[in-house]
């Protein structure tokens, strides 16, 4: 059985570096993650001159392992939804946060906070062109996983989405006059508790990625773009700063 | 006699939307911002089409009317900066903040932090193509003050000086680790204390258009950017943390 408030519904458009920020939210001392839904086959790492950035866990979406019928999540009942979100996770661990990733929840956010009034909602933004740059530069279709092909198919057909979910996510967050963070190490330091990560190269690569720094390159500083931002939904208890 | 503790040394890209910025900045009521250098002849107006925004108030800056020789501000006196700042507020009341715009203070954020050590720092950042972009589109070497052709001189150099001003901007708040903010109608709200106004007045236009609404749009929501940043040195008196 799963609490529903134990769900935080994540999404941002492909190229947002949303991944980076569930990984990183994945590793706060404030809450506990439940990552039993990580396994050899649901990983995904990018080359070195990304920091390796990293694909973890289950994503749900048309064409992705999970949730085919996501994009219209408003046509499915609660208890489809739940019964989908209860597929990943190989232990229950109830005291523990399921981090749901779906670009196209995005679309329909309103209906998830009617459906889930307890659960927990993230968006991570990003301007259009850096997610395009972000993608494409990124591997694209070339990505092995999650496998985008099916539901984004082509250039042209992914440029469309991206715009489309870049526009919804703003829109839905100026209509909830929702707080912006944007992802900086001071972010997750102050507001998660992420510090002295330094040792920790995979969680240092990860707030560096998301920065922009990238560590392969000769002038690493130069590269930096602080351009990734994150509104917080309904996560008064954990931080109210948030 | 001009107190540094009440200077903002305050930078940003053109394009950056920092002048709506600094503008907003004068209308917190959690400090008084001296706007006795805003006269006739110190006025830009966009295009209606855009919004209400306009340059108005000093510039300083190779090219402006004021700072000429602020691109190379480490290489001049703090008594030659005190006396430029000082020549441009008709009222010269110390307990109000002057915000001193200057494109290029960027390039020598350490010297001013080292040798204003109680002055305050502020950097506006956007993506550099939106930067080119937003200028460009705001009519870029037509706009009539300030001046930018004398530095900036053609697109191409305008263009790589965005990209190297935007690079310094970030890097040196890198270094530092320097908190940095979405400028949007929360922060307005949350930072500065600015709630009190009516939709559609000058406040809700100039908050908007930093936010990307386009009041004229079909959808001017859909047109929402949230792509303008901020960070703040030696403002904890002001702001807290």
């Amino acid at each position: 059985m799963i609490d529903e408030s134990k769900l935080i519904f994540f999404t941002g458009a492909p190229g947002s570096k949303w991944s980076a920020v569930s990984n990183m939210l994945s590793v706060t001392p404030m809450m506990k993650v439940n990552i039993t839904d990580r396994s050899e086959s649901r990983t995904y790492t990018h080359p070195v001159k990304f920091n390796s950035a990293q694909h973890l866990g289950s994503y749900f979406g048309p064409g992705f392992e999970f949730g085919q019928k996501w994009h219209e999540l408003h046509t499915l009942t609660k208890q489809d939804v739940l019964d989908e979100i209860a597929l990943p996770w190989s232990d229950e661990q109830s005291d523990s946060y399921r981090i749901v990733k779906c670009h196209q929840m995005v679309n329909n956010l309103d209906w998830i906070i009617e459906n889930f009034p307890t659960s927990k909602i993230v968006v991570v933004m990003r301007p259009l062109q850096s997610c395009y740059n972000g993608w494409f530069g990124g591997g694209g279709f070339d990505i092995t996983y999650p496998n985008y092909a099916d539901h984004y198919k082509n250039d042209a057909i992914a440029s469309e989405l991206i715009d489309v979910e870049c526009k919804d996510a703003r829109e839905w967050v100026f209509n909830k006059r929702l707080r912006l963070h944007v992802a900086t190490e001071r972010h997750w330091d102050e507001y998660w508790d992420i510090n002295n990560f330094e040792d920790n190269d995979r969680v240092h690569n990860c707030i560096r990625g998301i920065e922009g720094y990238m560590f392969a390159h000769k002038t690493p500083a130069r590269q930096l773009v602080y351009d990734t931002t994150i509104a917080y939904y309904n996560f008064q208890d954990i931080n109210n700063e948030l | 006699m001009i107190d540094e503790s009440k200077l903002i040394f305050f930078t940003g890209t053109p394009g950056s939307k920092w002048s709506a910025v600094s503008y907003v900045l004068g209308l917190s009521d959690k400090w008084s911002v001296n706007t006795s250098d805003r006269t006739e002849n110190r006025c830009f107006i966009h295009p209606e089409k855009k919004s209400v925004t306009r340059h108005t108030g000093s510039y300083f800056g190779p090219g402006f009317e004021l700072g000429n020789k602020f691109r190379d501000i480490n290489e001049l006196t703090k008594q030659e900066v005190m006396e430029e700042i000082e020549s441009v507020w008709e009222d010269d009341d110390i307990s109000s903040y002057r915000i001193i715009r200057c494109h290029q203070f960027v390039y020598n954020l350490d010297w001013i932090r080292e040798n204003f050590p109680t002055s305050k720092i502020m950097i506006v950042m956007r993506p550099d193509y939106m930067c080119a972009s937003e200028w460009f589109g705001s009519g870029g070497f037509d706009i009539t003050y300030p001046v930018y052709e004398p530095y900036y001189k053609n697109e191409k150099r305008m263009r790589e000086m965005i990209t190297e001003e935007s690079i310094l901007a970030r890097e040196w708040i890198y270094k530092n680790d320097i908190a940095v903010h979405t400028v949007d109608k929360q922060h307005w709200k949350n930072t500065w204390n600015i709630t009190d106004y009516a939709k559609d007045s000058v406040t809700d236009k100039y908050i908007r258009t930093i936010d990307g609404y386009v009041k004229k749009d079909s959808n001017p929501i859909s047109c929402v950017k949230y792509d303008v940043t901020v960070a703040y040195v030696n403002f904890e008196d002001i702001l807290g943390r």
